[in-house]
């Protein structure tokens, strides 16, 4: 018997530099069709496998930030994009774009993450931003975007979350927190889009006014609950294993040899605090 | 009794000694290209007695001289597994800047500085080694080529103990 336990502290920093994969038990990863994670080296597409790289002849430099290392983007710099994957070829709801950042300096009319068409402004649905306190979340090309305003986002961790509930509604998430819906249509039709982080142009460079980072940019084939985006925003890496996580489950399996006289609840979340214990 | 859970001290914190992964293959090769190990272990190919059955794994890159990565550079690394011992092995014969269809195990990222011989870049975290016998599958993603010698992709076994 293996009693994995997820011994890590949840939270919004990054907790390892190596390479994790996807937990699929866990609920947040159904349906998870793009996940774009910054590694502190490059980006990888833990669901495709792909690895990012610059859309055009501009690099991006790495550095150190609270919330983990990675890209570090410059306002009218470089921007990844992940490689095209058939999973997204056509953005129907329901859907749901996420990702999460760290910025210094306020962004003008740029994006954070997007899927993006070969055009300068031919993207289906996106996170952005037109200043320090404008955000936008884009739907069905700019057709639908639900646009709100927010506290400074400098200088700290937040998260973007739009959902494509229906053909008939939208919602936009901002740390966890709704901030306003839409009633257009988000459906799109994009042979050719690919997840694209500081650009809308998948091959070229326009928005890519961010600066500081972009730890992950997520795409799901369900419409995430609240409560799901809440929780994207406090433990953002509840999903993900990594290789030290399982040192401590291999460690548990080798000491637990008596038989189980208890029963412990699938998960249980404060919100701040989770803790997932599996017996099998 | 309460007992901790503690790093094994093994040799320097290795509980085998390091070896090398990759040596003379890395010997000038250009940006974007890929390479397979053939010179480490037997031909290239390594088993669990070389990771000393160990299941995680420090990787470094040894610097055998000069040469300038671009901003955001970074080898990947792929352990090329083989179902049957090693007869067979995932495909490898991938054209130039062509990624494994899957994450990689490791990259080694490095800064927009020039690199001295002995210098130590080490991979992003933890690297999980595989069960299976293995080659190894490097991509050059540096942005440049390789100085023409004395570079190495090592391998520490660590364990934990309680």
């Amino acid at each position: 018997m293996q009693l994995p336990v997820q011994l890590r502290q949840p939270g919004k920093v990054k907790p390892y530099g190596s390479i994790p994969r996807i937990n699929w038990r866990h609920p947040l990863a159904k349906n998870l069709a793009v996940y774009g994670y910054d590694v502190g080296g490059t980006v990888i597409d833990l669901i495709n496998g792909g690895m990012g790289f610059t859309t055009t002849a501009t690099a991006v430099g790495r550095g150190a930030s609270r919330f983990g290392s990675g890209y570090k983007y410059t306002n009218g710099g470089g921007a990844v994009r992940l490689p095209f994957t058939p999973r997204i070829n056509s953005v129907a709801p329901p859907f749901s774009i996420a990702c999460s950042f760290f910025v210094t300096s306020a962004p003008a009319s740029g994006v954070f993450f997007c899927l993006a068409d070969t055009s300068a402004f031919g993207q289906p649905i996106y996170c952005a931003a037109d200043s320090a306190t404008a955000m936008r979340q884009g739907f069905n090309n700019g057709g639908a975007d639900i646009t709100y305003t927010a506290s400074s986002i400098l200088n700290d961790y937040h998260t973007m979350i739009g959902v494509g509930v229906s053909t008939s509604s939208t919602i936009a998430y901002f740390d966890g927190v709704s901030q306003g819906t839409g009633t257009t249509d988000p459906t799109v039709s994009f042979p050719t889009a690919a997840p694209t982080f500081n650009s809308f142009d998948l091959d070229g460079l326009s928005g890519n006014t961010t600066s500081g980072f972009l730890y992950y940019g997520a795409l799901w084939t369900r419409a995430l609950t609240a409560s799901e985006a809440l929780q994207l925003h406090l433990d953002p890496y509840c999903f993900l294993i990594y290789p030290e996580d399982e040192i401590f489950s291999t460690i548990v399996g080798s000491v637990v040899t008596a038989p189980q006289t208890f029963t412990f609840g699938p998960r249980w979340s404060d919100g701040e605090f989770s803790t997932e214990i599996v017996s099998y | 009794m309460a007992t901790n859970f503690l790093e094994a001290a093994g040799t320097s914190g290795f509980i085998a000694t390091p070896f090398n992964l990759m040596t003379t293959e890395l010997n000038a090769l250009a940006s974007t290209a890929n390479v397979v190990s053939s010179v480490g272990g037997t031909s290239g190919v390594f088993t669990q007695t070389n990771f000393a059955n160990a299941i995680w794994g420090e990787v470094q890159f040894l610097a055998g001289g000069a040469f300038t990565p671009a901003a955001g550079g970074y080898i990947a690394g792929w352990f090329l597994l083989s179902p049957d011992g090693g007869s067979t092995f995932e495909r490898a014969n991938y054209a130039s800047a062509v990624d494994l269809p899957r994450p990689p195990d490791f990259i080694i990222p490095f800064a927009n500085v020039a690199t001295a011989a002995n210098d130590v870049f080490m991979a992003s975290g933890l690297v999980r080694l595989p069960w299976w016998s293995t080659k190894l599958y490097i991509g050059n993603r540096t942005g440049v080529a390789l100085s023409a010698s004395g570079h190495v992709i090592k391998c520490g076994p660590v364990a934990i103990q309680y």
